[in-house]
């Protein structure tokens, strides 16, 4: 139950890497931080390194069912409220975010509604699915993805000069910390993950789609700078923006299409993960799958409909709010590592008092 | 029982109640003996030659009746036995011969058949430039026979079942015992077993008590007309279905690729394998994606076009009546409808409504600016396209109208989520414990070998593990 393949695991964690660290955050950083816009995401990943290390001891280790077994209920269940909330608001903003860029990028004439309820539809079908379904699309669209991103970045053709990057960090480090303090929602990506299990060891495939999802966010933010320079911050959905200077263009016409694709594919998986995790922990509380996926899916719409402004997101994200975004990043998964240690201290008493009977 | 011929083949006649039951009533060495059967069903010379002159002729013919006749026939097969005319009946209308003999126990059944049934040839949707030709036809024996010239070992099982309440049609569960997985032959079985039906015209009414998901756009069972084709899959662990009066065999489990897979494939070499499977996977996309990605891109995304290919398409749409959507809508219908004429109407008529086609629609309609010529030309680059995948022609006819109907109407966007809600519908379906988008979702890596990139066959040392069989070792070892 909720397992994956190693390959789809490591693909999901591709997937998670890369989509919403390269919509609007880069020009937001720069936005932010300026010039030390690389030297923040690099501070970011690294933080995000070290909670994908806790979060995978938590697949191996099968956390959540441990928890589901030994952990009392009252503690099992207050667990799942909190992930699903983070999980139901995260989803929120970021389908929120995908539906801006639809309509700057797609469809200038299409309401936000029609667009949002539009990109619930794959999203709840996936999530209704199951993981099975999200692991075997993520496989099947990871080939077109990874093309699109490499015929971008690959035959981009544009002015760079990669000096624009240095100095990586041309401010005092107080300033910087307070700078970069922003930022949260656009991490902790990687916690709906721990609801997985892994069929086969697969390590190998996580390591490298670790590192080249790593990889190419740092390739964007380094040539976003390199090509833009002090202009970053108005530049958003970079992967859009690469694909539309590319040697094929004058040949094949504008080519923008192919970052879209891509980037919509991977918010679609992005997205359906959240949901499904939502969902996920939704149902163990109430102990039925339809009334979790109606309310996840019924609260998203909502929230959907109700924000006025699709401009002010960002702001939104970046106020107190952040906070929020914070402790769960970096606290849910410890606190569920720390309760799946304790529910397996709990199992090991119990069978040792079998054992004794 | 005591066989009264009088009584019992007066009985048979008011069962029949029809005009080609025929009647031979003859005596032979102290017997009374009748034969019924269906005119045109029963080989008459044989008839004569193998069972009235062997009777005629015989010296005595006395009790035990099933040993005299099984020391008198020239036949080949021990007569069965039947206890009731209802019984008998019935296997004279599956073409035997009913031999009632004053005062026996039961009534004798002789198996002397001979239907008129066509030559084994090419199939006609199966053309191959390199390869075997024979096709199935509808007789089920030969059928078989033609299997086993390809799989020449008893390891070949062969279940029978007798399908549909008036046809009693039969139907034949072939499988390699080693290779198959049981589970799948028995599942198999079970189904047929529970199909309640009238009658089976063709094996394609079985289809719809193999498959696992009602309503599906999508094949979820394979068929084949070749032999050399239900062998090969055979032998990598599939069940074959062969049905009598159809030329048209089943295998399960089946995986979406198997469209892309041809035959000839296996007989040319393998970059050119390679190739073809590729442009087959390229005809089948612009099939379905080509007439809708036009009429987005007019519609709503004219400015990701190349400038002068923007400037050429705007110059022929100059003056055209109907906006883009329905200008392709309409030229689609001309064409589906076109297409169906084109395989119903007689022979005799093919050449002139060729023309009609061709001229009418293709030249007049466009000079007449009724319809514009890249419209025609996308509608012809997706209908040649879709014989790449012969097999899949109702699904992608289906889903290009789909297409077509959602881009006119929500543009890029809506064909992109359109198509991962189908990536997400296909890799949710399974086919008798075989994922419908393995090898490729899940990715078995084993497997990858034979998909768009073929390897050579001496590197296909084993079976796929995208389905389950029993025996993975297909060269060398058990």
């Amino acid at each position: 139950m909720n397992t994956v393949t190693g390959k789809q695991f490591a693909i999901l964690v591709f997937i998670m890497t890369l989509t919403f660290k390269i919509g609007r955050l880069p020009s937001l950083m720069a936005d932010k931080c300026g010039n030390s816009a690389l030297a923040a995401v690099i501070i970011y990943l690294a933080v995000e390194l070290v909670i994908f290390a806790v979060v995978y001891r938590c697949v191996k280790n099968r956390a959540f069912e441990t928890i589901d077994k030994h952990l009392p209920v009252f503690a099992s269940k207050a667990l799942y409220l909190a992930a699903a909330a983070y999980f139901i608001m995260k989803l929120t903003l970021m389908l929120l975010g995908t539906t801006l860029f639809v309509n700057v990028n797609l469809s200038d004439s299409m309401p936000e509604w029609e667009a949002a309820i539009l990109l619930l539809v794959p999203v709840t079908y996936m999530a209704v699915k199951g993981i099975k379904a999200i692991g075997r699309t993520s496989e099947i669209l990871f080939w077109p993805i990874a093309a699109f991103v490499l015929f971008s970045l690959v035959f981009m053709k544009t002015d760079i000069d990669i000096n624009r990057n240095l100095p990586i960090l041309n401010t005092d480090i107080k300033s910087f910390l307070g700078q970069i303090n922003n930022f949260y929602f656009w991490f902790g990506d990687y916690i709906p993950l721990m609801l997985l299990s892994v069929s086969d060891a697969g390590k190998k495939y996580v390591t490298a789609s670790l590192a080249a999802g790593v990889a190419v966010v740092l390739t964007v933010y380094v040539l976003l700078n390199a090509v833009y320079g002090e202009l970053m911050s108005y530049i958003s959905e970079p992967l859009v923006k690469f694909a539309a200077f590319n040697q094929f263009g004058k040949m094949l016409g504008r080519l923008d299409w192919t970052g879209i694709i891509a980037w919509l594919a991977m918010a679609v998986i992005y997205s359906s993960l959240f949901m499904w995790a939502a969902v996920e922990c939704l149902g163990r509380i109430i102990g039925k799958r339809w009334p979790a996926v109606a309310f996840t899916a019924g609260t998203v719409l909502v929230l959907s409909l109700v924000i006025p402004n699709l401009e002010r997101l960002s702001e939104y994200a970046m106020s107190g709010i952040k906070y929020f975004a914070a402790f769960y990043n970096y606290v849910l998964p410890f606190a569920i590592l720390a309760a799946a240690a304790a529910a397996s201290k709990a199992r090991a008493k119990k069978e040792s008092a079998n054992e004794s009977v | 029982m005591n066989v009264d011929t009088m009584k019992l083949s007066r009985k048979i006649k008011e069962i029949f109640s029809c005009d080609d039951l025929l009647e031979k009533k003859f005596e032979a060495g102290g017997c009374r003996f009748c034969l019924m059967y269906i005119d045109a069903m029963t080989d008459k010379a044989e008839l004569e030659e193998s069972v009235v002159e062997k009777l005629i002729k015989a010296d005595s013919f006395g009790k035990p009746y099933e040993k005299s006749l099984n020391d008198i026939l020239a036949y080949s097969e021990k007569p069965a036995a039947k206890q009731t005319p209802e019984e008998a009946a019935q296997a004279i209308a599956e073409g035997d011969i009913a031999l009632l003999i004053e005062g026996a126990d039961a009534i004798y059944i002789v198996s002397l058949r001979k239907f008129a049934t066509r030559a084994v040839t090419e199939p006609p949707t199966s053309s191959i430039l390199k390869g075997p030709r024979e096709g199935f036809i509808e007789d089920i024996k030969t059928n078989v026979t033609l299997l086993r010239r390809r799989l020449r070992t008893p390891d070949l099982k062969i279940k029978q079942l007798k399908i549909g309440r008036y046809s009693n049609t039969y139907v034949y569960v072939a499988y390699l015992e080693s290779v198959a997985d049981e589970n799948v032959v028995s599942k198999v079985t079970e189904r047929l077993k529970k199909v309640d039906i009238d009658g089976v015209a063709d094996s394609s009414y079985l289809v719809n008590y193999l498959e696992e998901r009602k309503f599906s756009l999508f094949d979820q069972i394979g068929s084949t007309e070749k032999p050399d084709i239900l062998a090969a899959k055979m032998l990598e662990g599939r069940v074959g279905i062969i049905v009598d009066g159809s030329p048209i065999a089943l295998t399960v489990p089946f995986v979406l690729f198997e469209h892309f897979q041809d035959s000839y494939d296996y007989f040319a070499s393998n970059m050119r394998a390679t190739f073809l499977r590729f442009i087959r996977l390229f005809g089948a996309f612009f099939t379905i994606m080509l007439p809708a990605v036009y009429v987005a891109m007019q519609e709503f995304h004219y400015h990701l076009l190349p400038l002068r290919f923007l400037v050429s398409i705007r110059n022929a749409i100059e003056g055209i009546p109907f906006t883009p959507p329905m200008e392709m809508l309409v030229v689609l219908l001309l064409f589906e409808v076109l297409h169906q004429a084109s395989i119903r109407m007689p022979k005799y008529l093919g050449t002139a409504l060729s023309i009609v086609g061709a001229i009418v629609l293709g030249e007049t309609a466009v000079s007449a600016g009724l319809i514009s010529s890249p419209s025609v030309l996308i509608i012809a680059l997706s209908a040649i396209g879709v014989n790449c995948v012969p097999d899949d022609i109702g699904a992608m006819s289906t889903m290009r109208a789909a297409y077509l109907l959602v881009a006119s109407v929500l543009g890029l966007y809506g064909m992109i989520i359109g198509a991962i809600t189908l990536i997400v519908y296909l890799a949710t379906n399974t086919s008798y414990g075989a994922p419908y988008l393995a090898p490729f979702a899940p990715i078995v890596e084993k497997d990858l070998k034979d998909t768009f990139f073929k390897a050579n066959l001496v590197d296909m040392k084993e079976r796929p593990y995208s389905f389950p069989n029993n025996n993975r070792h297909r060269s060398g070892g058990k």
